[in-house]
């Protein structure tokens, strides 16, 4: 069999999102079946998230300004497509930000809100993107064709992250649904996106996932001599690590590199430690190292996709404004304190990301053991929600809590 | 900044087995003779304030040492239960009593309450206690005659007994601290042993509360009736005292009720209080010049955080604004009254999330500029979920029938209403909507004399009734023969007679 870094073009994740964006019809080396990677404009934005670099390349400062430049840009756009952010714009006075931190947040709960018409109507051509529902209703964000676009470009971004391989040196299992079952649940669509950058198998069928051939699968593809990137939430990763251990364990070495998004979602009370599953599927799959078994970080609301680098630091694309607020002022706190993570977002082009979240971190920044110099993003947990009503809710939530 | 690990030291509370301080076995060997129910102890987080350290329970306390201590204290007539809590409630009254300065502190640092709050609660549980003439009352409510505590009375032709049930399990609520005081004097009242798990975030209560009965009269069967016991919700021996108990007092969200119904034995009665919430009509006619700080009441106690706390106000009046003014009043007056408890950072941000939620909604918002209250004014369905913190959503436009049709169900508490008259006129569409209780607003956390408990008749449901029916030649009422009942198969015409003398 030929090689084919010599016969063809070196086809890497960004080369192949950027190759897609380029061309107007379906590329032929994508297959037929494919989704096609299209964005009709390569400004600015497309062309850093499409990038390979994902603007790490460039010196701290620099990527302050550009982030500056690209989210005060989206501001504007929002503030005269969007009546609701329009308005609200107005009712606080913030009509002309200055500085990141003026820019007014949404909090991710208005997602959820039938009146809060946040997003381009369906009419307008948008995808309806829901969440899971976790944690009682379920926010929807409408994604227009640009908008998803520019998600898989995060995605292919930050897979960089991970590796570079040619298409055929990699066969990703996905632990979830295919596109088609993921109907319209975020976090099911996004893991099922990863087909449209290497070949993939899902593994989850009408519900199930039938984990003695997912572990055949994995000899199979290893025994062919490929690399094998597995996806998919921590509690599959987890029976993932079960199942391998029952098939006698998979040799993976490394060749095999599991990424993990999504959260614990309803598994969450019998959640393992990040330490606790690395170290379950490095023994399932018999890694070489820990940095085999990364994270990624996103939400239905955020159209930017955070990965970890080899060395299990999650870089912040140079697009993208993370900021860590006090919970009580919800101020900008410096650099290296926790608070509540605000989220500004260029990227998303049919609805307003400056989002305010319900999750705790913190942002640091710096050059990386990687190579790279980015904004980082540490999460450190949900926020606990005062939830379900009465006595009943604190106790619920200390019930869980111990 | 949000506070990641809370450094403060952990508070020490002691495990309480069967009113005595249960010691482990490394301490100096001072070990309980026989009772082998404690390890070493751990320390627990809570959600507001310090830590805790607990000893590990091993295994229930129940068993022999149980079965004794059910049958001293089902001995006890009771006369002397009542005055031995009366005792203890006067203890409780005096403010340099210094169990009760320990509980205010424990308060303060546990859960985060302020010292004002904390003074308060003493107090209640001071008239929980010393409250004789109350309980005695309730019981008379409940019974038909508390002398069925202690001895046969008459009921109709029969006479009958009230029996305890024998042990109850109480899971407590860590949000309002005297309803687990009063969760444990039930069971006192009815002669049932108990054996109390604190939430996570009261450990403080129930342990001062048997504390103070140690400090009263260490050997009185009260006080060897109560173990106080803290352990994780996943921990066996959780099981272990669920399978054993008669009865369990569940308060708490649907984990803590579904936990208990799935543990408890076949005959075990299981009592739950909760989940539910409560809400506020005023109606047209409100005196505003009261209705401020009668509301500010139940929003502020406690936070929200109780089953009775109102949280949302709805109001007849399609204008709300002098509503607003007048709940704005009350809540600055409460306020100083009864300053905010210590509030995590998590609750802050969904606080101050729900302001902005607010804002872009185009909502009406009138906030304290110390964050200690806010006011929005929302339509009903679009209100999710309290943020607590003070935080009340009005609805205007609502006339009280349609509140009681559209927005009342089993799971919601108390509605309390402002002008009263409005209650008398909207209770039947209440009851029918399935609410528990409906009171005059200002007075959610004090619950009269009598009355049910989420449906429940807290004190019968701890009883067993005993029956005996009289002598066969005694005769009942409607009786005009002594009843032979051979002898109605045998004759048929006396049959036909029995139908009509006994009908």
């Amino acid at each position: 069999m030929s090689d084919p870094r010599v016969v063809g073009p070196i086809m890497t994740v960004g080369d192949i999102a950027c190759a897609a964006a380029e061309s107007a019809a379906a590329p032929s080396d994508l297959g037929s079946d494919r989704r096609v990677v299209m964005l009709p404009d390569r400004g600015e934005l497309p062309q850093l998230v499409f990038g390979r670099t994902g603007g790490w390349d460039l010196p701290l400062e620099d990527q302050r300004t550009l982030r500056r430049r690209l989210v005060l840009d989206a501001f504007h756009r929002h503030v005269s497509s969007n009546a609701t952010y329009r308005d609200y714009v107005s009712r606080v006075g913030a009509t002309a930000p200055d500085a990141l931190a003026e820019v007014p947040l949404l909090p991710t709960s208005l997602f959820k809100h039938p009146r809060a018409q946040l997003a381009l109507s369906p009419s307008e051509g948008v995808q309806r993107c829901v969440s899971s529902g976790t944690q009682g209703s379920r926010s929807v964000v409408g994604r227009d064709d640009d908008t998803m676009e520019l998600l898989v470009g995060s995605m292919a971004t930050g897979l960089g992250l991970i590796g570079e391989w040619y298409e055929h040196e990699l066969d990703v299992v996905n632990l979830g649904p295919a596109l088609d079952e993921a109907d319209d649940v975020w976090f099911a669509h996004v893991l099922a996106l990863v087909e449209v950058l290497y070949p993939t198998h899902h593994a989850m069928r009408a519900g199930r996932v039938e984990w003695d051939d997912v572990a055949r699968r994995l000899e199979v593809s290893l025994d062919a001599g490929r690399n094998v990137g597995i996806i998919g939430p921590p509690f599959l990763a987890r029976e993932l690590a079960e199942a391998c251990g029952r098939h006698g364990g998979i040799d993976g070495g490394d060749r095999v590199t599991v990424v993990t998004g999504g959260g614990w979602k309803g598994f969450h009370q019998s959640r393992l430690a990040r330490d606790e599953l690395t170290e379950r599927l490095a023994k399932a799959l018999r890694l070489n190292g820990d940095a085999q078994v990364r994270d990624a970080f996103n939400q239905v609301e955020l159209n930017t996709i955070v990965f970890e680098c080899d060395a299990l630091v999650k870089h912040v694309p140079a697009w993208l404004d993370v900021t860590a607020r006090d919970p009580r002022t919800l101020e900008p706190l410096p650099e290296g304190e926790v608070g509540i993570l605000s989220f500004l977002d260029p990227s998303a082009l049919s609805f307003p990301c400056f989002i305010l979240g319900e999750d705790v971190g913190m942002v640091t920044s710096g050059a990386c053991s990687c190579g790279r110099t980015s904004v980082y993003l540490h999460v450190h947990r949900r926020i606990e929600r005062a939830e379900s009503w009465g006595c009943a809710a604190r106790v619920a939530a200390s019930w869980e809590a111990t | 900044m949000v506070d990641t690990a809370t450094a403060t030291r952990p508070v020490a509370i002691p495990a309480i087995v069967w009113g005595r301080r249960a010691v482990t076995a490394g301490a100096g060997g001072r070990q309980l003779a026989g009772t082998e129910i404690v390890d070493e102890a751990v320390t627990w987080d809570t959600s507001c304030g310090a830590p805790f350290e607990h000893p590990r329970v091993l295994r229930s306390p129940l068993g022999d040492a149980g079965a004794a201590r059910a049958r001293d204290l089902a001995g006890v007539p009771l006369s002397e239960i009542g005055a031995f809590l009366y005792r203890v409630g006067r203890q409780w009254e005096q403010r340099e009593y210094p169990r009760r300065q320990l509980f205010e502190l424990g308060l303060q640092r546990v859960m985060g309450l302020s010292p004002e709050m904390a003074v308060f609660e003493a107090n209640l549980v001071a008239v929980l206690l010393r409250s004789r003439g109350r309980w005695l009352e309730a019981l008379e409510a409940e019974l038909g005659s508390w002398r069925a505590l202690d001895r046969w009375v008459e009921s109709g032709d029969s006479t009958v007994r009230a029996i305890p049930v024998g042990s109850v399990l109480h899971l407590l609520p860590g949000t309002v601290p005297a309803a687990g005081v009063m969760s444990i004097v039930r069971a006192i009242l009815t002669k049932n042993i108990s054996i109390v798990k604190p939430a996570v975030d009261d450990p403080v209560t129930a342990t001062s509360l048997a504390l103070s009965f140690m400090d009263s009269d260490p050997d009185h069967p009260v006080t060897r009736s109560l173990s106080v016991l803290y352990w994780p919700h996943d921990d066996p021996v959780g099981d272990e005292i669920a399978a054993e108990v008669d009865a369990i007092v569940a308060w708490g969200g649907d984990h803590a009720i579904e936990w208990a119904r799935r543990r408890a034995g076949v005959d075990t009665r299981v009592l739950a209080f909760g989940p539910k919430s409560s809400i506020a009509i005023v109606g047209k006619g409100a005196d505003l010049g009261v209705v401020g700080d009668r509301l500010a009441h139940d929003v502020s106690m406690y936070e929200q955080r109780g089953c009775f706390s109102v949280r949302q106000v709805f109001l007849e009046d399609d204008d709300p604004e002098s509503l607003i003014a007048a709940l704005a009043d009350g809540l600055r007056h409460y306020a100083s009254l009864l300053p905010p408890a210590r509030r995590t950072d998590d609750e802050a941000a969904m606080a101050a999330i729900a302001g902005i939620e607010a804002l872009v909604l185009g909502e009406r918002v009138t906030a304290d500029s110390a964050n200690a209250w806010q006011i929005i004014v929302r339509a009903p369905e679009d209100v999710r979920e309290s943020p607590f913190a003070r935080t009340v959503f009005i609805h205007p436009g609502w006339p009280p029938e349609q509140v009681a049709r559209h927005w009342v169900s089993p799971r919601t508490q108390t509605v309390m209403v402002e002008p009263w008259e409005v209650a008398l006129d909207v209770r039947d569409v209440l009851a029918a909507a399935g609410v528990s209780r409906i009171a005059e607003a200002g007075q959610s956390n004090l619950p009269r004399t009598g009355g049910a408990h989420d449906g429940i008749r807290p004190l019968a449901a701890l009883l067993r009734f005993v029956t005996c029916d009289p002598s066969s030649t005694e005769l009942g009422k409607g009786l005009v023969a002594p009843l032979n009942q051979t002898r109605l198969l045998e004759e048929p015409v006396f049959a036909e007679r029995f139908t009509h003398f006994a009908p």
